[in-house]
């Protein structure tokens, strides 16, 4: 597929690319799927955004990227997760160890979740740190500096801290100094705002989006929210039920979404500047892992089903780099069935 | 003159709370005046810390005030009797964030909903059955549905059982502590055009607590926005958040993230964090935060001065002869 043609020049070979990337409850090959036939590419330095409902896959894909599905799951994945064009779906875990958390890191929505509350930040912080050994300064030196790149004061007397004399924003901060001490090439951030405060959550997305720049590092963002998504993605994969109905470049699937699931979701979001009497709406809920539809998995909450719908259709491309998985997508839509 | 369905007056709540060692005074809420009118919708806007869970509690009557008073009708909260209680009750009704935690798993959706139909006297099983029935179907679920538990429905489908028994008394006022914040994006909206439909066809009056200025832009026609347990800004909602005065509130609007790749960077953004509420700054209280902070700003409480947009806030910035023009 047709990735943006609008990439830098340095950029042009992808970092991470997924092929047919799926994720089975368990290894028999009738076993529901979680996520399904997953294709994605992920240049340098680009932020790609992972939007969905609750039970789309989004964090199954971001787990499964790391290798931290849970056993059952593991043993269900199927496809490939090139990272510099190494398999790490078939990587044996020295070799996976050798990734995380070097090369490639993550950040959750919970902070508390990622901290241990019995260790203070520094012992925290230091423990990344020490693994690798490379790098300038002591250990100390390093994590001091660490905490300082996300904005912390008074960073000495901090790493004496615990995570519970911590704000909720100071947690995440520690949680993305953790994650980002080792430089990594690429970020997993998944719904890492989602906790906190709406004011916080602005500091803390400018903030990522300034040490991305400075350590030339991808990011994944998995976000529900498209607010979060128009401020710091250049691409966009859409979940829903376990696939990617749609993925473009982010001005293309805000001003031109062409997955009536998209157009849909964009339409259903109330905004600051417009009171409309009603919101528009989608019908019905997303549906499980256990009662997913034959054929377009949107097809039974979309007002432009058609028969045709009741067969699955491909994700195809639209125009340049945009791409969706839809018999009719949105302006195609007086065309003959 | 009716007075209005429910008011706040000169409300405030501190709570003694044990800080390193000793006991010390905490802030939540502080000298808090609103009103709200049948079919009208009060937004109350603010963070974590604000004070608006506090005032919430206090409005359901869950929670006694330090000082000032709610009144229902014109009558203090305070001064019910019995009988006045249980009709406040009934009158009444709250919608919680969380559907999982506010519907006790272990009983059927019929009884769930039926519950606070048990402060109103004389009512049959049969009667009590087709409201249920009505209420359900009010909701967009089925009459059945009240024979299952609420562990066989979606967070979305929840939510509305939630909302079934909040209207099942017939309320007038509905209390919705963040109603959507916990729901998938497909079905907020959902969620709060069934919210609308209800208010309109019944007159309620609501308040809607919320950290989100565009739902509240949705949702309400008043709105309050609160920092610290303080009301800084009070306006229509259009107001707020199309000509808002106060900076904290200017950096709310900058927070919530249009889904629009192309929206022009705030003038203002959001800088710096909450303080502790248990040893809050002198004189304004969003001094530590504000862009815009002059001298006067750390030693004298602003008081809520009439707005250019017609509302209030707390703001020196108002006070005559200091910078006006920086806000305009």
């Amino acid at each position: 597929m047709n990735i943006n043609a609008m990439t830098q020049p340095e950029a042009d070979a992808p970092i991470l690319e997924l092929h047919d990337l799926t994720v089975r409850l368990g290894a028999q090959p009738d076993a529901p799927t979680l996520i399904e036939g997953i294709e994605l590419a992920m240049r340098p330095g680009e932020t790609l955004g992972l939007v969905g409902e609750s039970g789309s896959g989004k964090t199954t894909l971001g787990m499964s990227l790391m290798r931290l599905l849970p056993p059952l799951l593991d043993k269900g994945l199927s496809g490939q997760i090139l990272y510099h064009g190494r398999d790490m779906a078939t990587m044996n875990a020295r070799d996976l160890s050798a990734i995380r958390g070097a090369e490639i890191s993550m950040i959750l929505q919970d902070p508390m979740a990622s901290l241990n509350p019995v260790f203070s930040i520094g012992t925290q912080l230091k423990e990344g740190l020490r693994k690798h050994a490379t790098g300038q300064g002591s250990v100390h030196d390093r994590a001091v500096r660490a905490l300082d790149d996300v904005r912390i004061p008074s960073p000495q007397t901090r790493l004496t801290n615990y995570p519970h004399q911590l704000s909720g924003g100071m947690r995440q901060r520690v949680v993305g100094a953790i994650s980002l001490a080792r430089a990594p090439k690429l970020l997993i951030a998944d719904e890492p705002t989602t906790s906190l405060d709406v004011t916080i959550q602005y500091q803390f997305l400018d903030l990522l989006k300034d040490l991305q720049h400075r350590l030339g590092m991808a990011m994944l963002f998995i976000t529900h929210d498209f607010g979060v998504v128009a401020r710091m993605c250049d691409r966009v994969a859409v979940m829903y039920a376990g696939q990617i109905v749609e993925q473009g470049p982010v001005r293309d699937i805000f001003s031109r979404p062409a997955h009536w699931y998209t157009r849909a979701l964009l339409d259903s979001v109330p905004r600051v500047n417009t009171k409309p009497r009603r919101l528009p709406t989608i019908t019905g809920s997303p549906p499980t892992v256990a009662s997913r539809p034959e054929g377009c998995r949107f097809h039974p909450r979309c007002a432009n089903a058609q028969s045709r719908c009741k067969q699955s259709p491909p994700l195809a491309d639209i125009r340049d780099g945009h791409a969706a998985r839809c018999w009719f997508p949105v302006g195609s839509e007086r065309r003959p069935v | 003159m009716t007075p209005p369905l429910l008011e706040a007056r000169n409300l405030s709540r501190i709570f003694q709370v044990r800080h390193n060692g000793r006991l010390q005074d905490l802030h939540a809420v502080t000298e808090l005046d609103m009103d709200l009118s049948a079919g009208q919708t009060l937004g109350i806007v603010g963070e974590s810390g604000c004070g608006k869970t506090t005032l919430n509690r206090m409005l359901l009557a869950l929670d006694t005030p330090t000082e000032g008073e709610v009144r229902f009708e014109g009558k203090s909260v305070s001064s019910f009797t019995t009988a006045e209680k249980r009709a406040f009750r009934k009158a009444v009704q709250p919608v919680f964030q969380n559907p999982f935690s506010s519907l006790d798993p272990r009983m059927r959706v019929g009884r769930i909903i039926a519950e606070p139909l048990s402060v109103i006297p004389g009512l049959t099983p049969a009667q009590i059955d087709a409201r249920v029935t009505e209420v359900l179907e009010a909701v967009g679920l089925r009459g059945a549905d009240a024979r299952r538990f609420p562990n066989e429905f979606s967070g979305g489908q929840r939510q509305r059982i939630a909302i079934a028994r909040a209207i099942a008394s017939r309320p007038r006022i509905l209390m919705l502590d963040e109603p959507v914040s916990s729901q998938d994006i497909s079905i907020r909206a959902q969620i709060l055009n069934i919210l609308k439909d209800l208010q309109e066809q019944h007159d309620l009056g609501c308040i809607f607590i919320s950290h989100d200025l565009a739902t509240v832009r949705f949702m309400a026609d008043d709105v309050i926005v609160m920092y610290l347990g303080r009301v800084v800004e009070r306006g229509t909602a259009e107001a707020i958040c199309n000509t808002p005065e106060h900076p904290y509130t200017k950096a709310l609007l900058a927070a919530a993230l249009p889904p629009d790749p192309d929206a022009p960077r705030p003038e203002m953004p959001p800088q710096g964090e909450l303080p502790s509420p248990l040893d809050p700054p002198s004189g304004c209280p969003y001094h530590t935060r504000c862009p815009l902070k002059m001298d006067i700003c750390e030693h004298r409480q602003p008081q809520l001065l009439a707005a250019a947009h017609g509302g209030a806030a707390a703001c020196h910035l108002l006070d005559t002869g200091t910078g006006r023009a920086n806000v305009a």
